[in-house]
């Protein structure tokens, strides 16, 4: 049972609980699902394809309407699955709610059969997620190509356990890359091969900022003691936030933030067609690329598509508006 | 100059953000001569233009909010509340959508968002609607409109706020919900210089409305039935904004009134009524739009839309937070899609129901989303369902005569299910 895997949409459902039941997290990408899957066509191409199950249990939160439904679907189906709530601020009643959410969670899986979290177990897990990151941290820190540096971290996320493939490869490649450095942003995760051809037009990506990256292996700050369900409800709604946090100054300030570090001299944002969280970002990131005098290109795709040609065009032309 | 000239020469904007074209408009209603079957028209007439004219005169805090938040908490506060999506659907009732909508285009929102959003953000683009002093949302219904009031809120650089709505609906979360309202309202007091006495005021006017309404929905039950859905849901924005008012309760008395004469008098507000449907979700609000072609050419009657079903109790002044806390658990559009299915099979029995329609609006992710559980649920229970692709306000996102062609096939079927004798549920 202790090995069985338990498949995650969204980097807010904390691991660690599923780990300290029994399970193994996996970050469920499905083979996308094109027309079929059962959801309408207008929801985005990630929620139709989570439509499809694994045979494993699988937990959703309610990120999205796409995902809601998604799991709804589901449920009707008779699959094992889970939807967490998930606030969209981080303020005091919001982590005691959700730190109430997080108990149900550790509820239902011990009704799979997994072993009930107590806080020993969860602060084993916590210490072994924590390894893990630090692990997959230091084995992409020398890459020097960002699609080989996505590929490890999807693989981590998708296969299990994380000493998978992606542990075992050799991510660092010679030489950083020369062109203009640029964040490249977006909510869910594209297609290796998108940051492949930001690669391919000439861009340095300097920052990744997408839920299987960034947002998603930043160590949530789960503090020293107390009840370690809220410390771990206050973590996770204290990471990074992605687009759907209604909090904008927040967004806005880790924006900023990331665009100091990386010193990026553009912006690529990248959308799943029929993404509300992402048609609605770019909107804050348009001021804030304005504010700073950044260019800001913007482009749409299909989960799990490769990235067509048309966007290396406009790449390449956002490359030479970059060197202009 | 002749008036044609003249008006052409107006510059309708500055008049439409003038308090005083409201009250100008609001005398003219006295002019207005109703009978017994349209007084509700001139009740909800008025009131809007009311309530039009304090907003733009900023008579008290104007705040913006989504539809489904119960109006009466924004009044109870000392609020006005207005609905940039009620709003975008008047908007589009005149034809003047797509200016909106490409206002919002040219700011880089995407046409794959719903456009009762993108026509509210136009809205506040370019500045058309009353200002607010505060912006209001709540996390149920649907993603879009926290986004869209948020980024309104920016456009006009007032504070926002978003009420997180638990997605399970049992007494700790109406507890919790409560709780959160409560402190919000604190919060808003010095915003909205309140009155601990409206709330009373606010509760009673609320289940003076709501008594009405249960009544009215009982009307809509009988064969024929008094009101078209065409109307219904017209008037639906009463519902969304009125309910705690005066007006609003006069406006459910009327129509009830206005109900039940029709009905002694044998005088359905459809004559010919061949088929009975239930209406999920709104309806296309432009000109030209198919529901009232089908309901008087075709005599297929809306007798009922989900969304003017009570399923809230009385509020109690006493335990108003709470009272508005379960209302807004208890909505079937909340939550697992199961309980909006299960709904709807309800609603199937009780106004004896041939067919149901949902209205595919573009861009609403919650609903259509939820399609292939309500398909599911209504081919287990053996009643019609069609899943009528368009879009509320941009005619342009939607072909009058491919819907048309749509309802025509499907009231194919519902004759063909009368003449192979399937019967009614």
């Amino acid at each position: 049972m202790g090995s069985a895997f338990v498949d995650l949409t969204c980097s807010y459902v904390p691991v660690e609980i599923i780990r300290a039941a029994g399970f193994t997290p996996r970050r469920w990408l499905p083979t996308p699902v094109g027309a079929g899957g059962g959801l309408p066509q207008s929801l985005c191409s990630y929620a139709r394809a989570c439509a499809a199950g694994s045979g494993a249990a699988a937990v959703f939160t309610t990120c999205c309407d796409g995902m809601r439904r998604c799991y709804d679907l589901r449920a009707t189906r008779g699959d094992r699955v889970f939807i967490l709530d998930l606030p969209r601020t981080a303020h005091d009643a919001a982590v005691t709610y959700f730190a109430r959410e997080l108990q149900r969670l550790g509820d239902w899986l011990a009704g799979l059969g997994g072993q009930a979290v107590t806080p020993r177990s969860l602060a084993a897990a916590v210490d072994m997620e924590s390894g893990r990151r630090q692990h997959l941290l230091r084995r992409t820190t020398g890459a020097a190509r960002a699609a080989e540096r996505y590929g490890v971290y999807l693989e981590s996320l998708a296969t299990s356990p994380y000493q998978a493939t992606a542990y075992g490869t050799d991510a660092a490649a010679p030489g950083p890359g020369e062109g203009p450095p640029v964040l490249v942003t977006g909510t869910c995760p594209p297609d290796p091969g998108f940051v492949a051809a930001v690669e391919e037009s000439g861009l340095r990506p300097a920052g990744l900022d997408f839920c299987t990256v960034i947002r998603g292996f930043a160590e949530p700050p789960l503090g020293e003691g107390g009840d370690p369900w809220l410390a771990l409800a206050r973590g996770y709604l204290a990471k990074p936030p992605c687009p759907r946090t209604a909090d904008r100054a927040r967004r806005r300030a880790y924006l900023e933030q990331l665009l100091d570090e990386t010193g990026a001299r553009g912006v690529v944002a990248y959308g799943f067609k029929f993404c509300d969280h992402t048609a609605y970002d770019l909107g804050l990131w348009r001021t804030v690329c304005r504010h700073r005098g950044l260019p800001l290109l913007y482009l749409e795709g299909e989960y799990g598509a490769h990235a067509p040609g048309q966007f290396l065009t406009r790449l390449h032309a956002f490359r030479e508006a970059l060197e202009a | 100059m002749n008036l044609r000239a003249y008006v052409s020469k107006l510059d309708w904007q500055k008049h439409l953000r003038d308090p005083r074209t409201y009250g100008v408009l609001e005398i003219l209603t006295y002019l207005w001569r109703t009978g017994p079957l349209d007084a509700h028209r001139k009740a909800a007439f008025r009131w809007g233009l009311q309530l039009l004219r304090r907003a733009y005169r900023r008579e008290r805090p104007v705040v913006w909010t989504n539809v489904y938040t119960p109006p009466e908490s924004i009044w109870a506060l000392g609020g006005l509340p207005f609905l940039p999506e009620v709003a975008a659907a008047v908007v589009a009732n005149v034809g003047r959508a797509p200016a909106f909508l490409q206002a919002a285009q040219s700011a880089w929102y995407s046409t794959d968002l719903c456009s009762f959003h993108r026509c509210g953000l136009g809205l506040a683009l370019a500045d058309l609607a009353p200002r607010p002093d505060l912006v209001l949302a709540t996390g149920h219904l649907c993603d879009g409109a926290v986004k869209f009031l948020e980024a309104a809120a920016e456009v006009y650089g007032v504070p926002f706020y978003v009420l997180h709505v638990p997605y399970g609906g049992g007494a700790r979360e109406v507890r919790w919900l409560a709780d959160e309202m409560a402190a919000l309202a604190a919060e808003l007091r010095p915003l909205l210089r309140t009155d601990q006495r409206l709330q009373a005021r606010v509760a009673r006017n609320s289940n003076l409305a709501r008594q009405y309404l249960v009544e009215i929905n009982r009307l809509r039950a009988l064969e024929p039935t008094p009101w078209s859905g065409q109307e219904a849901l017209t008037y639906v924005a009463v519902l969304f904004m009125a309910l705690g008012t005066p007006g609003g309760a006069l406006f459910y008395r009327r129509l009830y009134r206005a109900l039940l004469t029709r009905v002694r008098l044998n005088r359905p507000a459809i004559p010919r009524q061949r088929f009975r449907l239930l209406w999920l979700h709104f309806r296309p609000y432009y000109p030209g739009e198919p529901l009232s072609w089908l309901e008087r050419e075709r005599g297929a009657v809306v007798a009922f839309e989900e969304v003017h079903n009570v399923t809230w109790d009385p509020l109690d002044p006493h335990a108003f937070w709470s009272g508005l806390a379960a209302r807004m658990l208890g909505n079937p559009l909340w939550g697992p899609a199961r309980r909006r299915a299960e709904q709807v099979l309800r609603l199937v029995r009780r106004y004896r129901i041939d067919g149901v329609v949902h209205f595919a609006h573009w861009g609403c992710r919650q609903s259509n989303g939820a399609v292939p559980v309500l398909q599911s649920a209504c081919a287990g229970a053996g009643v019609p369902f069609l899943n009528l692709e368009g879009d509320c306000i941009d005619a342009r996102n939607a072909g009058p005569g491919q819907m048309r062609t749509r309802l025509q096939a499907f009231l194919e079927v519902l004759e063909g299910r009368k003449s192979g004798d399937h019967g009614r549920r």
